[in-house]
């Protein structure tokens, strides 16, 4: 490393914690790549206070809407999509479960399988993304989020409580985990993990966690022919599990780790939501920013969430006021959930805004979609669903409008869109009928 | 002469006329209810075609959930006698084998079990991976237990973190130098080959420690001299001072000063500071004139404590290693992977870990290198204990099945090495050894795990893991927790009647919980057991746990509360409400001046919300003399607290306590709890096939005093031996 600047060096001259500034430097000799693209969903629960949500009229965006307040200095990096629905979301039989059923299907197109607590749903638009270009990364996928699953007891209706709490799927009755703990994070994606804290990943060690992969495979064979399906299929994620940190350890072998410093290192345990709000958030601008995964997605809340929001003077549970009724009193605060939301998204912009890529900085090299898959949180609705398109799209969306689709317009349309521009291969999405003209 | 066994009841002739009378109202035609057409098929072959509406059929008549409580006809005991018989003398065996078991993982608590079981490591699994998935209630549910990419990436984390911990190597005590450069401190300014301090102050790194120990720190550095004392630098690690040392040092002569301090392992900040600035600008030397300390970098040696074997390690030598030229490296992975995949290993299965443990440079290398392969394995990490390494059931797996069933049943962990002995001779196949084990293992202190992972999701008390009261006088949420887990313990231990969860006129109380109940009776420290006396409390009821989970934040919720009795107590979960139900908040406006009961008494005028509020809201209304953290009280806002209701079946009661005798009466209580347990015990939700079973284990109880004994008893030998010798639970 003699002729390129550490990260690291270049941190203690500003003395600030999370810039790490994207140097031409840092690159690796040879011609200047363009910034790689970025892909994040942020989703947000229980639908939303929508008077407050949409804009007057269709066309460029002018003076935003009250919750939307926050995002006016990334005016021309945002898009407010109407009219795009999930229909998967919707019952088609199967009774009540909305909030199930709206985090389940966000981003797969897929109606999730009820009967008596079982899990079926499909790949979700992020992994898809993964699979194809997180090949390219230590980590194919991040997923962040502010609470954990279900302790015990029914989570929506009947559904299993996978649903609520993810909308990241690997394969389909298999989410992908979801991290709440800032700590294990920042661990996994700059420490190596947490067993590495304590011993510097070495060579000896990754020739270790080779031999005993080597095995893994070898012992598989005579355990797989005799299996049933449905073992087989568990286990089939067993060993995907196994060739992904074959991957990982070549990855790692081959390619420099960002070296990240120790000062950014965040708690396991943070003092309030807003404070967990921003902190993962500065995580997801870190990871990028290093360059150690490129799509992620990010659950403000679980579905169904019945937090209470103190800092904005709530004390009623985040899912009980949203059944409002359209009492003045509870329709405003969930206005204010809402709003509080929006700003943590553009906390989140913003710190993407700061980090320069060479010319141009994160943000402009990113696709941030952020939405709720219920539309009114009084009506369970999933028409005409709050969505949003942030960031430059490298360049690829026409950014900067308010514009309503159809009337029953797939949600799954605009993801299969999006991917499309991230040049991610695939036909469709769940209930997806084709792409959309952004 | 009558024949003694009546002729097995004929689908057309005896079912059939049944179903037209009793159900065909709603579950007939297109237009049925639930999709569930009962009349769709009018021959014996046809219905044998789709045995599974008929299993659902019997199962729903059989705990009277159908028909619905609003039905006018109900069917006679012998017309339910005579379905039950049809499904499953002559449906059933005609039907192909039932296997809804799917594969389970290890889940996070039987993880941590498993660690602290197998090697004496306690390892945090529920705070360090995922959370696992609940289904019908419970974390360990087969179909739910998914294992994500990043699943697996902790779990080569956690071998290597256990194992490291479990065998201690050379590689662990082996002494390191770190060098900590200048530039990796921060503070202070730069200076070529050194960073340097002007004023008083402190630069600081963050240096990671392999582990807990004893460490040396040696500082390298120089100082600009000026003033009449040299350089005073100090040394501090997280923020507390080592000591302090002179440094006369200068420019060319770097100074060499030690200190040696113990360390916890991880990130740690370790600081030098300058202690005594001296600047004096005008002085007429410019070389007196400013005092500075040039900090050129830092060594950290260590740790230079050595770790003692573990109690595992020790043992595992004893075995293996002592009085022998060579430690029986072969040897001792065939013992442990019976320990870890609690099965015997097949011969190749031993050579290929063998194979893999010689890579190793020692013996502790190799020991751990096969200790975490047999932790990666599928065969640890799911429940696979029923195969042989050829991936056969046979005889003997089937033993070694039951001792896994046993130990994460009762104990949430592995098998220890009693059962496995016991399975390593086919002992546990023998009716009377089996209940021996059931007896000796809830006697174990182990057996918490039956309260900690079952108790805590079947009466939800879990879900107060994230609830804070909202004042500082009210018991804690972990004293709320531990009450009803005391309970549960004891009448597990004590082989009390199960009623007592009703009806128990004592609990177990802290002084916190006891000054909130209003006991008058000293309580030490911790929790003991009192009795209720004269206070209008019984049972999990009575338990401000229950009470505090069943309400809103601020204010109590009849419905809530009736809901939880219904699905956790009485067996009878409730439909969810129909698409476009109003919840209570969106009720017209004009209501504001009418009480909560009123409200409710309005909402349930509503045709579509009769029937299940009917049955919810009297149950909650009776427990409306507790407030939402279950204090009592006699009045609302002033206006007394009318806890009088009707159950739909008729049975009056007025308060609490003529509540809780009602319910200590009802025979769903026993289904309920067994259904949960058995739910809990097989990873599984019941089905409807599952009802002989259930009947089964019911029918084996004491019916005048049922235990939690005897229902695990009856549990584990049907999964044993499917079906419950009669004298299992004598």
């Amino acid at each position: 490393m003699t002729h390129l600047l550490s990260r690291r060096s270049v941190l203690r001259g500003t003395g600030t914690a999370m810039a790490l500034p994207f140097l031409e430097a840092m690159l690796p000799r040879g011609p200047i790549k363009r910034p790689p693209a970025r892909l994040v969903y942020v989703y947000a629960p229980n639908g939303m206070e929508l008077d407050s949500w949409w804009p007057k009229k269709e066309g460029p965006l002018g003076k935003l809407p009250k919750t939307l307040r926050s995002l006016q200095p990334f005016r021309d990096e945002l898009s407010i999509y109407g009219g795009l629905t999930s229909d998967k979301a919707r019952a088609n039989g199967d009774g009540p479960g909305d909030h199930a059923r709206a985090a389940a299907s966000w981003l797969t197109g897929v109606q999730p399988k009820k009967a008596n607590g079982g899990i079926g749903l499909g790949v979700s638009a992020d992994q898809i993304a993964a699979e194809q270009i997180g090949a390219q990364t230590r980590f194919r996928s991040l997923q962040l989020g502010c609470e954990r699953g279900g302790n015990a007891g029914q989570c929506d209706s009947g559904y299993s409580c996978a649903y609520s709490s993810n909308i990241s799927w690997q394969g389909e009755s298999t989410p992908a985990s979801k991290e709440v703990n800032p700590r294990l994070v920042f661990d996994r994606l700059f420490r190596g993990g947490t067993h590495a804290l304590a011993r510097e990943a070495s060579a000896e060690r990754v020739a270790e966690r080779k031999s005993i992969l080597d095995y893994l495979k070898e012992d598989k064979e005579r355990l797989w022919k005799r299996l049933g399906a449905a073992d087989r299929e568990k286990l089939s994620d067993y060993f995907a599990g196994v060739r992904e940190m074959e991957r990982r350890i070549d990855l790692f072998e081959k390619s420099h780790v960002a070296s990240v410093a120790d000062s950014d290192r965040p708690s396991s345990v943070t003092p309030d939501y807003a404070a967990h709000l921003k902190v993962m958030a500065d995580l997801l601008a870190l990871a990028f920013q290093a360059d150690v995964t490129r799509v992620a997605t990010f659950m403000m809340a679980n579905e169904g969430s019945n937090r209470s929001y103190p800092n904005l003077g709530i004390k009623g549970g985040h899912h009980s006021i949203s059944h409002h009724g359209d009492v003045v009193e509870k329709r405003n605060q969930i206005q204010a959930i809402n709003q509080f939301h929006v700003e943590h998204l553009a906390y989140l912009l913003g710190k993407f805004h700061e980090i320069k890529e060479g010319q141009s900085n994160l943000l402009e090299s990113s696709t941030i979609v952020f939405g709720s898959n219920i539309g009114d949180g009084n009506r369970h609705n999933h028409e005409d669903l709050p969505t949003l398109v942030c960031g430059g799209g490298s360049g690829k969306l026409d950014q900067g409008v308010f514009k309503r689709f159809p009337k029953e317009t797939p949600l799954a349309n605009l993801h299969l869109s999006l991917l499309g521009k991230m040049g991610v291969s695939v036909s469709t999405l769940g209930d997806s009928t084709g792409v959309l003209p952004i | 002469m009558e024949p003694l066994i009546p002729p097995p009841p004929s689908f057309e002739a005896d079912v059939l006329p049944l179903l037209d009378e009793y159900c065909a109202k709603c579950h007939e035609g297109e237009d049925a209810k639930g999709k569930i057409d009962l009349l769709r098929n009018l021959s014996e072959d046809e219905a044998l075609l789709q045995p599974d509406i008929y299993f659902q059929a019997a199962w729903e008549i059989w705990r009277g959930t159908m028909p619905p409580a609003s039905a006018k006809k109900r069917p006679s005991t012998e017309e339910v006698s005579r379905l039950l018989r049809w499904v499953d003398e002559t449906m059933a065996p005609q039907v192909k084998a039932f296997q809804p078991q799917r594969l389970r993982r290890l889940n996070n608590f039987e993880y941590h079990h498993a660690m602290r079981d197998l090697f004496d490591v306690e390892f945090d699994a529920k705070g360090f991976f995922p959370a696992d998935t609940v289904s019908n209630g419970f974390d360990n549910m087969g179909s739910a237990l998914s294992l994500s990419h990043e699943q697996f990436e902790k779990y080569v984390e956690a071998t290597e973190t256990v194992v490291a911990a479990a065998v201690v190597s050379e590689a662990g005590n082996r002494k390191e130098i770190q060098e900590i450069s200048a530039s990796e401190f921060s503070g202070g300014g730069d200076r070529p080959n050194g960073r340097s301090l002007f004023t008083n102050g402190l630069l600081t790194a963050q240096v990671k420690f392999p582990r807990r120990g004893t460490y040396r720190f040696r500082v390298f550095a120089w100082g600009e001299q000026a003033g009449e004392e040299p350089v005073l630098g100090g040394l501090q690690v997280n923020n507390q001072v080592l000591g302090s040392f002179s440094i006369p040092n200068e420019r060319g002569d770097i100074g060499v000063f030690e200190k040696e301090a113990h360390v916890d392992g991880g990130v740690v900040e370790v600081g030098v500071s300058f202690l005594n600035d001296f600047y004096q600008p005008k002085h007429p030397d410019p070389k007196q004139r400013d005092r500075n300390l040039i900090l050129q970098k830092l060594e950290i040696i260590g740790p230079l404590d050595i770790l003692p074997k573990t109690e595992f390690q020790t043992a595992l030598e004893a075995r293996f290693v002592a009085g022998r030229r060579h430690p029986n490296l072969h040897g001792a992975i065939s013992y442990l992977t019976e320990r870890v995949w609690r099965r015997p290993p097949g011969k190749s299965e031993v050579n290929r870990l063998f194979k893999l443990a010689r890579e190793g440079k020692s013996w502790e290398d190799s020991l751990s290198f096969a200790l975490r392969a047999m932790l990666l394995s599928p065969k640890f990490l799911f429940r696979l204990e029923n195969q042989n390494e050829y991936g056969e059931a046979s005889e003997l797996q089937a033993d070694f099945s039951i001792a896994s069933q046993l130990s994460f049943f009762l104990w949430g962990s592995v098998p220890d090495e009693e059962l496995l002995a016991l399975a390593r001779n086919g002992n546990l196949r023998d009716a009377e050894v089996l209940r021996n084990q059931i007896g000796r293992m809830l006697k174990s202190p182990k057996v918490r795990a039956l309260a900690d992972g079952f108790a805590s999701q079947w009466l939800q008390t879990r879900n107060l893991n994230d609830y804070r009261s909202a004042q500082d006088h009210w018991p804690s949420s972990e004293s709320m927790q531990q009450e009803t887990f005391f309970l549960f313990d004891y009448i597990l231990k004590e082989e009390r009647s199960i009623w007592d969860f009703i009806q128990a006129d004592y609990t177990f109380v802290n002084s916190s919980l006891a000054k909130f109940y209003g006991i008058k009776e000293d309580v030490g420290e911790g929790f003991q057991k009192v009795s209720y006396g004269v206070l209008p409390r019984r049972g999990v009821l009575g338990h401000a746990s229950v009470l505090t989970l069943t309400s809103h934040a601020t204010r109590t919720s009849p419905v809530k509360r009736g809901k939880w009795v219904m699905e956790n107590l009485l067996d009878s979960p409730l439909p969810p409400p129909p698409p476009g139900a109003d919840s209570l908040a969106t009720e017209q406006n004009g209501q504001e001046d009418m009480t909560l009961r009123e409200r409710l008494e309005l909402h349930r005028s509503k045709k579509q919300c009769v029937s299940c509020h009917a049955a919810m809201d009297p149950l909650g209304f009776g427990l409306e003399n507790y407030d939402f953290v279950g204090k009592w009280r006699d009045d609302v806002d002033g206006i007394p607290v009318d806890s009088s209701g009707v159950l739909p079946d008729g049975r009056k009661f007025d308060g609490p306590f003529q509540l809780i005798s009602v319910l200590g009466k009802d025979v769903r209580f026993i289904r309920a709890l067994l259904s949960k347990l058995a739910t809990y015990a097989f990873g599984r939700p019941m089905e409807p096939r599952d009802r002989p079973m259930i009947q089964l284990i019911l029918d084996s109880l004491d019916q005048e005093k049922p235990t939690l004994k005897q229902m695990i008893t009856g549990i584990l030998f049907y999964d044993a031996f499917g079906h419950i010798p009669p004298t299992s639970n004598q």
